[in-house]
């Protein structure tokens, strides 16, 4: 090198160090700029968006009129496609892929930073505090001609739409986004980091477990790591980690030990382990999200329960051959072995659909090993989330958890401990059932889940996933106290006294985060009790009745947002006297089907039926009457009012549970794959819901079209829509439009859950063809229309 | 029916001089001991319009309720609507034995699934069954076959798909469905007007197999196909096809037709309900006079079951080619001549009639014909 260059390039070295070049703004989306600007003191701004027109840019390219103003442009594309649709119904269209933020999704429309710029240099709270400094950074303030950048006359549009001139000043004030006091400085709020954080911590999230046969092994099923970590109990460590499918959730083996059985409840499989190797060898399909797996006592069958398809699948469990499908309850979720190999209980979580404001009634399903089939079902009044079941070693009964949710009685009850008690069922072999509660007057046992009695028939124990407890429940004591009893204090006593756990609850021992399943060890010396959400297990010592301390699974120790919310989505302590979680109404994140009479429209007043929080991320607002713009007022100090009863969450935890809230997966959908085709059936009902015109040619008004509504992305167009279902008790007829993805899975449907099916919507509910143009269609029409929602 | 009154009454065991000899013959098995199940005995009603042999039990639907006979004990336990059976008229009963479920068809009420205490309803409201008027059902594989009277429906247990067959993906020139079976991979419908379709399984393929002759009044062509187009029952069994209709019955045995009308067989009626068919060569036929088994199809060989509404007793004739070769009276046999429903286990029968269920025990049962004496008149045993 010459000296001349060696100068040259020093200066440019000392150039570059002094001034760097200002960095290239890249797209953040918008709910990056939503984590701030929302909330009263922000103006909702945020949600003020979310319900405008710009929010559904996109969307609406879906619509049939969109493909006929393309057609008309002479765009052969689909317009959610075309670049020159996109420019104007998206945002940042034009922008290379690494100009994009992770977060950033064309699917939101024309965001913030359509008409503001790329944010990613002036979002910081420090910048964005300084306007200059902001505008320095790539903020754009945006005039009239941002607007009539996209807002000009369109022939093609005009002739679709007729006029589609837009008012520019009247539609500036409609869209007017102050913040909520302007006249006054505004803090930020000292809220998490705008940008919602990936989730890099690595945890287990341990639900169930099972001793190996013949061994010290502990077999956890770890749901988030998808794995199933092999606990050696001698030495109390993690000795091995066995991959599985997705979101493992029960563990059981071959009577010999040989093999281990898992069920993946997110990939619908169960992995077969070579338990010696530790190595996966098979994997079976089952039915949709399988929870329970079990064998007999000969080792013969292996019993799978499908928890969202409401069936039992049966397979050789030494071929490993698929051999039928028997038909649970609604949600069959954990199964037992009588003591004498000849019954299996299965407990279902959900209860029947017992029809509009009917009480619940939950069922035991229970299968006579002989010939594999159910001989019969025993039903337990008043009852759901029934998520534990376990045989007392003399045959004589078998316990399951369960809750009791009194949905047909306000919420306002909660002040009396009256609106979800915990307990459990006793189910004697007859088939006659008692329930008792596990509750105390001042502390309730919220989420009764696992259950596991002790060899010698003393104990049972079970976990309590919404205060981080596991009851020891002497047997004896609880079989006197139902036995001795009358017919009537069995009846309607019992299963509702608060004060009656005193006279068989002889220990609560605390647990970690979450406990879900509980296992004892052979010798009946030790309990295990898998803590879901600090990736532990709490050890009992059953002879001392004493813990015995804790085994480390090895997840990550970092608590990010999403693990924060999902704590807090999982523990009782936000409801007065602990009674109940989020979880308790909405079990991991989806519905228990119930319809429940929420004060805050009056009592007795509209009851409405619950909802899947699954993939509700941009599906605002919420709440059956769309009041609610944004989950963070959903969860706000209205959920205070209205539900918990008790101090609302702090601005952290509400950030935290919102943010976990739009994480909970949709699981894929089970009638359509994405990219493959479509069944004949699911076409033609395709072609139905994208009709124009009734089946004599009438042309069908906008209104009475499917997709004017439910349009993709989410099926929903975000807006309030009398579809004729208003009933006696509604102050309202309309109601929000919920999206359908995945529909098929959330029954009851309508409103206030009346339809118990898809069908019933149309056939029952739908008489002067408010809820789109229906009635001209025959039986084997609305079965393919059927068969194509339960695509979407 | 009480329990005294299942036991077996062998009424004298009295045999009577028969008018001929006794004679060394090819003659079918003729059931001589009968069981009657009625009101009394525990039946929601006595219009028996399906019955179904489960092993230890009968299931037996009627226009009041379902009902359920222990073989063993004669006990009969009963489900009405008010005990949770959806709809009252039960039409037509199959079991799924993978599964231990029965499958119920409800006339006006759509179907209905018995499963471990609990019925599951499913209607045209409610699922994608196509009509609530539902006539029969049937289990095939992993499917359920409704016929209905508008359209045949088809629920796959497994993914709870339905599919409807009407005329627009069936060759159903009428969609009035009658009767469906499921035997030999093939699922035959009986229609009103269209005659039987049979699809089969493995490939998804329709045939259809009608009137030839097109006629409606008269078989104009003997056996060149269905003897008429409205039939009320299909059976395939042994690769043999089996109908009924109003106005005679036929077999097919994939090269020839054979029609058997009571002018020159031993079919009580040309008025059929509904059949049952034990193989290629047996079939049972549910007519408005009686009970009549074809128990020799090759030979013509019938053996027709009727009661004496003024004696209360029973006989059992057995001809070939209309002449009658044998005459038993057997004593108690059917409750009533009017016969809807049949049905054969093992070597059991099983024939609901108007006014009750009988059953016929087939002790000693062989198939086709066996030499052996005629046998004399007897006033055979049974009893209600």
């Amino acid at each position: 090198m010459t000296r001349g260059w060696a100068v040259c390039f020093g200066v440019l070295i000392a150039v570059a160090a002094a001034a760097p070049p200002p960095k290239k703004p890249v797209y953040i989306g918008v709910r990056a700029c939503g984590a701030c600007h929302d909330g009263p003191k922000m103006g909702y701004q945020y949600s003020k968006w979310l319900l405008s027109r710009h929010a559904q840019g996109y969307a609406a390219l879906a619509k049939p009129e969109s493909r006929e103003i393309a057609k008309r442009s002479g765009l052969r594309g689909d317009p959610l496609k075309e670049p020159v649709c996109l420019g104007c119904h998206s945002t940042a269209s034009t922008a290379e892929d690494w100009e994009k933020d992770e977060a950033f999704r064309a699917e939101d429309g024309l965001q913030c930073e359509a008409c503001h710029g790329p944010g990613s240099e002036y979002a910081t709270d420090a910048v964005m505090r300084n306007r200059q400094e902001a505008i320095r950074a790539g903020l754009r303030l945006p005039g009239t001609d941002t607007c009539l950048g996209c807002h000009m006359e369109k022939g093609s549009h005009t002739a679709v739409l007729g006029n589609s001139t837009v008012d520019i000043p009247q539609a500036i004030k409609r869209i007017a986004h102050p913040r909520g006091d302007s006249s006054k400085p505004v803090a930020m709020p000292s809220l998490a980091p705008p940008l919602p954080a990936p989730v890099t911590a690595r945890y287990k999230t341990p639900l169930n477990l099972a001793f190996r046969p013949g061994t010290s092994e502990l077999w956890v099923a770890c749901e988030a790591s998808g794995s199933v970590v092999v606990v050696d109990t001698v030495d109390g460590r993690g000795v091995a980690e066995v991959q599985t499918g997705g979101a493992p959730t029960g563990v059981a083996f071959s009577p010999d030990g040989a093999r281990a059985f898992v069920s993946n409840r997110q990939d619908d499989t169960v992995t077969v382990i070579d338990a010696a190797s530790r190595r996966a060898t098979r994997t079976l399909k089952t039915g949709d999200e399988p929870h329970g797996v079990l064998t007999d006592r000969a080792g013969k069958l292996l019993y799978v329960l499908n928890t969202a398809s409401d069936d039992i699948y049966v397979y050789d469990a030494v071929t490993l051959e698929w051999k039928k499908k028997l038909a649970a309850g609604r949600g069959p979720w954990a199964l037992a072995l009588s003591p004498d190999g000849a019954s299996i209980a299965v407990a279902n979580t959900f209860s029947h659909l017992t029809g509009f404001r009917q009480p619940l009634k939950s069922e035991v399903t229970v299968i006579e090993t002989g010939r594999a089939t159910v001989n019969e079902r025993w039903m337990v009044p008043g009852a759901n989330l029934m998520t534990g079941v376990a045989w007392h070693p003399s045959g004589e009964y078998a316990l399951a958890t369960l809750n009791r949710t009194k949905n047909l009685v306000p919420m306002t009850r909660l002040m009396q401990g009256w609106v979800i008690t915990n307990g459990l069922a006793v189910l004697w072999a007859d088939g006659t059932v008692d329930q008792v509660l596990l509750d105390q007057p001042g502390f309730g046992f919220a989420d009764a889940t696992g259950i596991a009695i002790t060899p010698d028939g003393r104990y049972a124990l079970v976990t309590s996933s919404g205060t981080d407890r596991v009851a020891v429940v002497e047997c004896a004591k609880l079989t006197l106290l139902v036995k001795s009893a009358g017919s009537e204090e069995r009846r309607s006593v019992l299963p509702n006294h608060l004060g009656k756990s005193a006279a068989f609850v002889v220990r609560y021992f605390p647990t970690g985060r979450g406990p879900r399943g509980v296992a004892i060890s052979r010798d009946g010396a030790k309990a295990y009790v898998a803590n879901s959400l600090d990736d532990t297990l709490t050890v009992i010592d059953l002879r001392k009745l004493v813990g015995a301390g804790a085994v480390d699974l090895g997840g990550s120790k970092e608590i990010t947002r999403q693990r924060y919310g999902e704590r807090l989505f999982h523990s009782a302590n936000i409801a007065f006297r602990r009674q109940f979680s989020c979880h308790s109404c909405h079990p991991d994140g989806h519905v228990d089907g119930i319809t429940y009479d929420i004060e805050a429209d009056g009592i007795g007043v509209s009851p409405v039926d619950n909802r899947t929080l699954r993939g509700i991320l941009d599906t605002a607002p919420f709440k059956w009457e769309g009041t609610n713009p944004t989950l963070t007022r959903q969860c706000g100090p209205r959920l205070a009012v209205f539900f918990t009863r008790i101090q609302p969450f702090t601005p952290a935890e509400l950030d935290a549970l919102d943010y976990y809230i739009t994480t909970i997966p949709r699981p894929p959908n089970r009638h359509h794959v994405p990219g493959e085709a479509y069944t004949p059936a699911q076409k033609r009902g395709k072609a139905i819901f994208e009709r124009l015109t009734a089946a004599d040619g009438t042309p069908i008004p906008p209104e009475g079209r499917c997709v004017t509504c439910h349009f993709p992305p989410y099926f929903t167009s975000r807006k309030v829509f009398d579809v004729g279902t208003r009933q006696p008790l509604d102050r309202t007829g309309k109601f929000d439009v919920p999206h359908l993805n995945n529909i098929y899975d959330s029954a009851p449907y309508l409103h206030n859950g009346m339809a118990s099916t898809l069908e019933e919507i149309w056939t029952v509910y739908n008489p002067y063809d408010k809820h789109g143009v229906t009635n001209d269609l025959t039986k084997d029409q609305l079965n393919d229309l059927i068969e194509f929602l339960r695509t979407l | 029916m009480r329990h005294a009154h299942l036991s077996i009454v062998l009424i004298g065991a009295a045999f009577c001089q028969a008018q001929t000899p006794p004679a060394n013959a090819k003659l079918p098995f003729v059931y001589t001991r009968w069981k009657q199940f009625t009101k009394a005995d525990g039946l929601p009603n006595e219009h028996i319009f399906a019955v179904k042999s489960d092993g230890p039990r009968i299931w037996v639907g009627t226009e009041g309720g379902l009902a359920l006979i222990d073989k063993k004990s004669g006990k009969v336990k009963s489900w009405t609507e008010k005990d949770g059976l959806p709809w009252r008229v039960v039409s037509g009963i199959d079991v799924n034995h993978k599964t231990g479920e029965v499958w119920l068809s409800l006339f006006g009420g759509g179907l209905a699934r018995f499963s471990g205490g609990r019925f599951d309803h499913w209607t045209q409201m409610n699922s994608g069954l196509v009509n609530d008027v539902a006539y029969g059902v049937a289990v095939e594989n992993d499917n359920v076959w409704v016929a209905t009277t508008a359209g045949a429906s088809r629920l796959n247990t497994v993914s709870g798909e339905w599919t409807v067959f009407t005329e627009k993906n069936a060759p159903m020139e009428e969609i009035w469905n009658y009767g469906v079976h499921y035997g030999d991979g093939k699922v035959h419908l009986a229609v009103w007007g269209s005659g039987v379709l049979e699809f089969d399984v493995a490939t998804s393929r329709w045939k259809d197999y009608l009137d030839p002759d097109g006629e409606m009044e008269i078989d104009l062509y003997r056996d060149d196909g269905i003897v008429h187009v409205i039939t009320t029952g299909a059976n395939y069994v042994d690769k043999v096809l089996w109908v009924s209709t109003y106005f005679g019955v036929c077999r097919y045995d994939g090269r020839n037709w054979r029609a058997f009308y009571n002018q020159d067989s031993g079919l009580p009626s040309d008025f059929n309900n509904n059949l049952r068919a034990r193989s290629g060569s047996e079939a049972w036929f549910a007519t408005d006079k009686g009970a009549g088994a074809v128990m020799d199809a090759a030979s013509n060989t019938w053996v027709a079951y009727t009661r004496d509404p003024l004696s209360n007793t029973g006989k059992a004739v057995v001809t070939r080619d209309k002449t009658v070769i044998e005459t038993v009276e057997t004593g108690l046999n059917l409750p009533h001549n009017y016969v809807v429903s049949m049905d054969v286990e093992g070597n059991d029968v099983f024939v609901g009639t108007s006014k009750g269920l009988a059953w016929g025990i087939g002790d000693g049962y062989y198939a086709g014909l066996r030499e052996r004496p005629k046998r004399m008149s007897r006033i055979g045993g049974g009893a209600r």
